[in-house]
């Protein structure tokens, strides 16, 4: 017993195993591996194109992969030959997808629904709360992340910046295990990226949330994450800790996006 | 003109009032619910039930409306089919509108952004959950203007019921005019109970707007 618990407590978070996705015929990601332990926070940089989204959005099931198989904490999502996978039905993938949340670029808010029930609904629809209880909870999340005066207002009448930290309250009301960011503050003031910044970390303090977050700010990048991956051309051509990779890179790609002299070989 | 003239004129127009309130409001009950069937079908996972809607959708758009009575009152019978007249009337006038109103429905629905359903399934929502609280209410308030016309289209057109020998106002309002000669009188009230029937439309929409729509602020 012992030893079967420390193999599940030994399994990623995340596994990605030889996945490959293409659009039109078009390949993104071809052969891609990556593993993501539990709680770690990983930030995704590379040029734009490089199919950073693409990964959130598979991990989401917003997109099918075409070869491969993706795990959530062993758990695979696809059946059927690893060379034509076919995502597991709905009854079953929405058991491995109330385990992960994702905070949009452009938030994906309800505009018919005031900041509260945004909130509050999700928990409701997943039998996660009653009415009175997901209120009480979309009103903490409020106050946690600065908006506790909003609560009544509808999406559209909120700036970039506070539909941001709704959007982050929705996807932490239901509690998830993995939480996806694309670009979190390519949308924000310069001014309000450290407010993100401040807010992540302290939900990860909270929660020990896996994270995996899209940015192309370097400096973000640095501060919030525990390991950094750079993409290029749907390839991890570089993958380390912050400082290593910040300072360090082995690849030319990256020492190039990163402004650095390149190496010759 | 004699009292007598006038409160047959009266009598006549009741009822015939009668049965154009009964065809448009149960004509429009029909298309209602066929816009939804087939509007949503349209955009059913399904090929089968799309194919399906499809095709009544452009055969109800591509036939009049007159075609379309007849059919059902005249021709059906030869298929052992026999429908009264005012049940052939509502057929053909919800059928006939259901099939503009479920484009309608499908263009409302399609106008919902993708970014929509993705936070839907991003959120664990069902496609029930999806549908019933996040889409159709953005796409119902959309939808009723439309509908609001489509009604108005709908009692217009339920005059072509006296071709099936249903005594609707038109049908009244021409039986007066045979019976006593006159024909100001009798199409002038006409106009006007057909005008004050748009303006019920035109009210009953309204409202239904205002219940559909988000209160704004709710402080
Ligand atoms: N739904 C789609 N249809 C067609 N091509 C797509 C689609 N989504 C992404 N792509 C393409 O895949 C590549 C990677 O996109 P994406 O993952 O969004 O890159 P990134 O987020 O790194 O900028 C791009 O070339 C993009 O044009
Ligand atoms: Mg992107």
């Amino acid at each position: 017993m012992i030893i079967m618990e420390q193999i599940a407590a030994s399994r990623p978070m995340v596994q990605i195993s030889d996945v490959s996705k293409a659009f039109n015929g078009i390949s993104v990601l071809d052969g891609l591996n990556l593993e993501i332990p539990i709680g770690q926070k990983v930030a995704l940089l590379g040029p734009s194109g490089s199919g950073k989204t693409t990964i959130l959005r598979l991990l989401m099931t917003l997109e099918t992969i075409d070869a491969g198989q993706v795990r959530i904490e062993g758990v695979p999502m696809y059946e059927g030959a690893p060379d034509a996978p076919c995502l597991l039905p709905e009854g079953q993938i929405r058991a491995v997808r109330s385990r992960i949340g994702m905070v949009f670029q452009h938030f994906g808010l309800f505009p018919h629904l005031n900041v509260l029930n945004n909130i509050a609904l999700p928990q409701i629809l997943n039998g996660q709360a009653g009415k009175t209880e997901a209120e009480n909870r979309a009103h903490e999340l409020l106050q946690m992340v600065g908006l506790g005066e909003k609560a009544y207002l509808l999406p559209d009448q909120l700036s970039g910046g506070q539909k941001q930290r709704v959007a982050i309250a929705r996807a932490l009301a239901l509690q998830p295990d993995i939480l996806l960011f694309d670009e979190p503050t390519s949308a924000l003031d310069p001014q309000r990226v450290s407010d993100v910044l401040d807010l992540l970390n302290m939900i990860c303090r909270k929660t020990g949330t896996t994270m995996l977050l899209v940015t192309h700010e370097m400096e973000f990048a640095r501060q919030f994450a525990d390991r950094i991956l750079f993409f290029d051309h749907g390839q991890i051509v570089e993958d380390g800790a912050p400082d290593v990779v910040f300072t360090n890179p082995k690849d030319n790609r990256t020492r190039a996006f990163l402004g650095l002299p390149v190496i010759d070989v | 003109m004699t009292e007598l003239v006038l409160s047959d004129l009266l009598r006549s127009v009741l009822r015939g009032l009668e049965i154009t309130v009964i065809l448009t409001i149960s004509g429009s009950i029909l298309a209602f619910v066929c816009a939804f069937v087939f509007g949503l079908g349209r955009v059913s996972r399904w090929r089968f039930i799309r194919v399906f809607s499809v095709c009544y959708i452009e055969l109800f758009r591509g036939t009049s409306v007159f075609v379309q009575v007849f059919w059902l009152y005249y021709a059906l019978p030869a298929f052992g089919l026999l429908l009264s007249p005012l049940l052939a009337g509502i057929l053909g006038l919800g059928l006939n509108v259901g099939a503009y109103g479920a484009e309608v429905v499908r263009s409302a629905v399609q106008a919902t952004g993708r970014d929509q359903y993705e936070a839907c399934c991003a959120l664990n929502f069902t496609r029930y959950q999806t549908f019933r609280y996040i889409i159709l209410p953005q796409a119902f308030p959309r939808m009723l203007p439309v509908f609001g016309n489509n009604m108005v289209e709908l009692m217009k057109a339920s005059s072509i019921v006296s071709l099936i020998s249903l005594s609707d106002i038109t049908f009244q309002a021409q039986q007066f005019r045979i019976r006593t000669g006159q024909t100001f009188l009798p199409f002038a009230v006409t106009l006007i109970v057909y005008f004050i029937l748009y303006l019920g439309i035109l009210f009953f929409i309204r409202s239904v707007t205002r219940l559909a729509n988000p209160q704004k602020v709710k402080v």
